[in-house]
């Protein structure tokens, strides 16, 4: 027989062969195996991915005649998922090495399991680093000589199967390249599964063999294996291949792929309640305007920038406006400035250079700064009674209008201490007559955290309360 | 654009996803993988949002390496694939960049740059990456790396990169700065048409059952070929195509007349807002001066800065590094003198610092 006459020479890239594998080694008979599964579910041929990382058995991908990708080392389940999700149709499958998918790649086989994707992981077992001449890797046994190990593996191997059973993969089996039509059965299985699947399948190595004097591995696996119907914990505990293997089922559990599912339906539906604010939108006579609000971390700063540079946008949508913000790293406590500038122009350089209207939550940014406060000859100072030192405050021309005023504590007393920043901008609101109150309204409405929003409106009309005194 | 649209305030970070969606129209399915990381994060919350309510798919991954390959992925069965990260997310990423390259995977990676190296300075700004947008990959690749500096630019350069990386199936980076990605500016999203899936173009699932793989290739059939002619081929076919095209991908802005001034600021990103602010005083003060703003920091704009190469005159470096663009400026500039004006990160000049080096340049005032 001609070898484009092959019964399955649709699926085979027959210009790759020969295959680089060696004499004697069993990947072959996986690809088969897989080929096997692919027909007897009758799969379309069109709409079946492989996918695999580097190694010797990731070679699978460029003998089948399937949509492939090579990818990188380790890489195979993350490249396999991206397919995935462009394209759900598409039967994903990903064939690899133990170095690639539990060494490497191990972080993205854990995540696979959680985030519980429909994709067939084929992890072809042959206990080291093959194709780069037998170095050790995750499931080397203890003891097993390599090229890195010549005085015998001091690590402890990992075990598969159990590492697939804790991260959550839905289906997981065992196989061996010794026992076609169990291994045949059980990637059919797995590709029915509709959640993320794992089938561990042992194969020999010619490299393992030779290093470690084993006459055949394939002999030791038909010798130790046992199909099992049922799996008990010690069987997902078998931490010796060279004194038992069962080979079998240990889950198949779609469930989680349907809970899965069933969450991503109830987050499409939303809830809550609505508020609404009216306001009117003109034109604002603003020609340039440097707005800074600054304080510490926690204080809601930027928040509070969002709600100026929102709140001028209601009043007049026509306005040049940017916000801008620093901070550091740090949730609370840090320094924190946010900076709004207001420009019937082009905004060019979007920081703050001379403010016209200062807004201190805090007086940390100033002391950081040295003690000195830069306003404009004819702005505006805001400050929060209990959380700036006077004293920095004294020595401004007649022509700086300077608020003291105690945002916090109206917080603190009435609402909660996170809306002070509110309170503030109410007070500010009634003060300069810049931005009009609904404008302001509409803009905390905006970035209001969901039931948050009563809160949020009451601390601004009470600093607006208090800005009438 | 419509006067008509209202405009919307938004962040840099959110107008990346904006950009995509017009790109995206109601036809295409956007895939965007990521891990969180300051300050590109918002980039990712905003497409978790919007992206399943438009047909789209989000998802954390567990790492950049895995969100730069599942992009790749993505972009091989004909999404509209993205990812962004930040500068220690992009050094993951530099493997995958390659990757994508090499299988002609047409993605967008998003960079927001921060300072560093290493952690950093996470809340601030840097630009400190440019060189490795462009190196940072082993073996040479073709490089596309957009630098917008501002909210709205950065829609239309996130639509852009998107055109670019589907016309010329490899990735394409947009850079921005901790400062544009975080900032808010209120922009008109504008009515770009949707980019169609190339018909000529093989993608999986179509049919044409094709092989894409890391290693050196055949160029007709992608299957490996490992011989010192076909990485002649490959890499040469691959670095051609931004080579070929360069003249029409280059993007800059000018202010001023650089042919003519005495000094030329070359800057780029947020830098580039204080560099104009400062030029706009200058020139009040008939200093003879210029800017130079890289929009396409790679390709380089080399033959604008070859033609402009005809008298003695400053080229001013501004970037926040220890000068990395200035390496590139100085390759094409023989008769002027290349200076350099440069801060480590975490902020940009002041228009008043750039003024006053400016003033030290000039000596027609
Ligand atoms: S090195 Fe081992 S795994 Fe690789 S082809 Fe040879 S026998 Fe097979």
């Amino acid at each position: 027989m001609r070898i484009s006459e092959h019964p399955y020479a649709d699926l085979l890239r027959i210009e790759m062969m020969p295959n680089i594998w060696c004499s004697g080694c069993r990947i072959g008979r996986v690809k088969n195996a897989f080929i096997e599964a692919i027909e007897h579910l009758g799969h379309d041929h069109d709409r079946c991915t492989v996918v695999s990382g580097i190694g010797c058995s990731s070679r699978i991908a460029g003998y089948l005649r399937l949509d492939g990708i090579h990818a990188t080392h380790g890489r195979a389940i993350p490249t396999a998922l991206g397919v995935k999700l462009a394209n759900p149709k598409l039967k994903v499958s990903v064939m690899g090495g133990d170095g690639d998918i539990l060494g490497i790649g191990g972080n993205h086989f854990l995540a696979l399991g959680r985030h519980g994707y429909d994709i067939n992981v084929f992890c072809l077992n042959n206990f080291g680093y093959s194709m780069t001449g037998f170095q050790h890797g995750p499931t080397t046994p203890l003891g097993a000589r390599t090229i890195t190990t010549s005085a015998g593996n001091p690590y402890v191997p990992i075990n598969p199967v159990a590492v697939a059973m804790a991260a959550g993969h839905t289906f997981v089996a065992r196989s061996t390249s010794s026992h076609p039509y169990h291994l045949i059965d059980c990637m059919i299985s797995a590709m029915k599964n509709a959640g993320p699947s794992f089938v561990e399948v042992l194969i020999p190595c010619m490299l393992f063999e030779r290093r470690n004097k084993i006459k055949s591995l394939e002999a030791l696996f038909v010798e130790k294996a046992k199909i099992k119907e049922t799996m008990s914990v010690e069987d997902i505990n078998q931490d010796d291949f060279t004194k038992e293997i069962s080979l079998g089922v240990f889950r198949n559990a779609p469930k989680r792929e349907k809970h899965r599912l069933s969450l991503v339906k109830a987050a499409k539906k939303g809830t809550g309640k609505q508020y609404h604010v009216d306001f009117q939108s003109m034109t604002s006579g603003i020609k340039h305007m440097q707005i800074r609000m600054e304080g510490t971390g926690g204080q809601g700063i930027v928040q509070g920038g969002k709600t100026l540079i929102n709140a001028a946008m209601n009043m007049d949508p026509k306005l040049n406006s940017t916000l801008t913000k620093k901070y550091g790293p740090e949730m609370k406590g840090g320094s924190c400035v946010a900076d709004v500038l207001l420009s019937s122009q082009a905004i060019d350089y979007p920081f703050v250079e001379v403010p016209d209207l200062l807004l201190m939550m805090s007086d940390l940014v100033t002391k950081e700064r040295g003690g000195e406060v830069i306003i404009n000859k004819n702005g505006t100072i805001v400050a929060d009674e209990s959380m700036v030192d006077f004293s920095l405050l004294d020595n401004f021309p007649e022509t700086v209008k300077v608020f003291k005023m105690p945002a916090t504590r109206i917080a603190r007393e009435n609402f909660r201490v996170v809306v002070a920043n509110n309170v503030l901008m109410g007070f500010v609101c009634k003060k300069t007559s810049v931005i009009d109150k609904n404008c302001f309204k509409a803009a905390i409405l905006k970035s209001a955290p969901p039931g948050t929003e009563e809160m949020n409106l009451a601390a601004f009309d009470a600093g607006y309360e208090f800005g009438k005194t | 654009m419509t006067d008509a649209k209202q405009r919307v305030l938004l962040t840099g970070n959110d107008a990346v996803v904006e950009g995509l969606c017009c790109a995206a129209g109601d036809k295409r399915r956007i895939v965007y993988a990521g891990y969180p990381i300051t300050p590109a994060s918002e980039i990712a919350t905003r497409a978790s949002v919007v992206l399943p309510k438009r047909g789209g798919a989000f998802i954390q991954m567990e790492d950049e390496i895995g969100s730069i390959q599942a992009v790749a992925g993505a972009g091989l069965a004909g999404a509209i694939a993205v990812t962004a990260t930040s500068g220690p997310g992009f050094s993951l990423m530099s493997e995958g960049l390659g990757f994508a390259a090499m299988v002609e995977s047409p993605l967008i990676c998003v960079n927001v740059q921060r300072g560093g190296p290493s952690t950093g300075m996470p809340t601030w700004m840097g630009q400190g990456d440019m060189m490795q947008a462009r190196w940072g990959t082993h073996g040479e690749r073709p490089v596309i790396v957009l630098v917008p500096n501002s909210v709205e630019e950065t829609l239309l350069l996130s639509y852009e990169a998107c055109m670019l990386s589907q016309k010329y199936l490899m990735p394409v980076v947009l850079m921005l700065d901790e400062i544009i990605g975080h900032m808010e500016e209120p922009i008109t999203v504008p009515d770009l048409p949707p980019i169609p899936l190339d018909q000529d173009v093989e993608i999986i699932g179509d049919g044409h059952r094709f092989h894409r793989t890391g290693l050196t290739h055949d160029l007709e059939n992608h299957l490996p070929r490992i011989n010192p002619q076909a990485e002649e081929d490959v890499v040469r076919y691959l670095l051609d195509k931004v080579k070929r095209d360069a003249k029409e991908i280059v993007k800059y802005e000018t202010y001023g007349n650089p042919a003519d001034a005495e000094v030329v600021v070359v800057c780029y990103g947020s830098e580039s807002r204080a560099v104009k602010a400062a030029i706009k005083q200058a020139r009040k003060k008939k200093f003879n001066v210029a800017m130079l703003r890289l929009i396409t920091a790679w390709p380089f704009p080399k033959d604008f800065f070859r033609k402009l190469d005809t008298k003695k005159r400053v080229y001013l470096v501004a970037e926040v590094n220890a000068g990395q663009m200035r390496i590139e400026v100085e390759r094409y500039i023989k008769k002027g003198t290349v200076r350099r004006l440069n801060l480590m990160g975490g902020r940009i000049h002041t228009p008043a610092e750039i003024l006053y080096a400016l003033k030290s340049l000039v000596t027609s005032h």
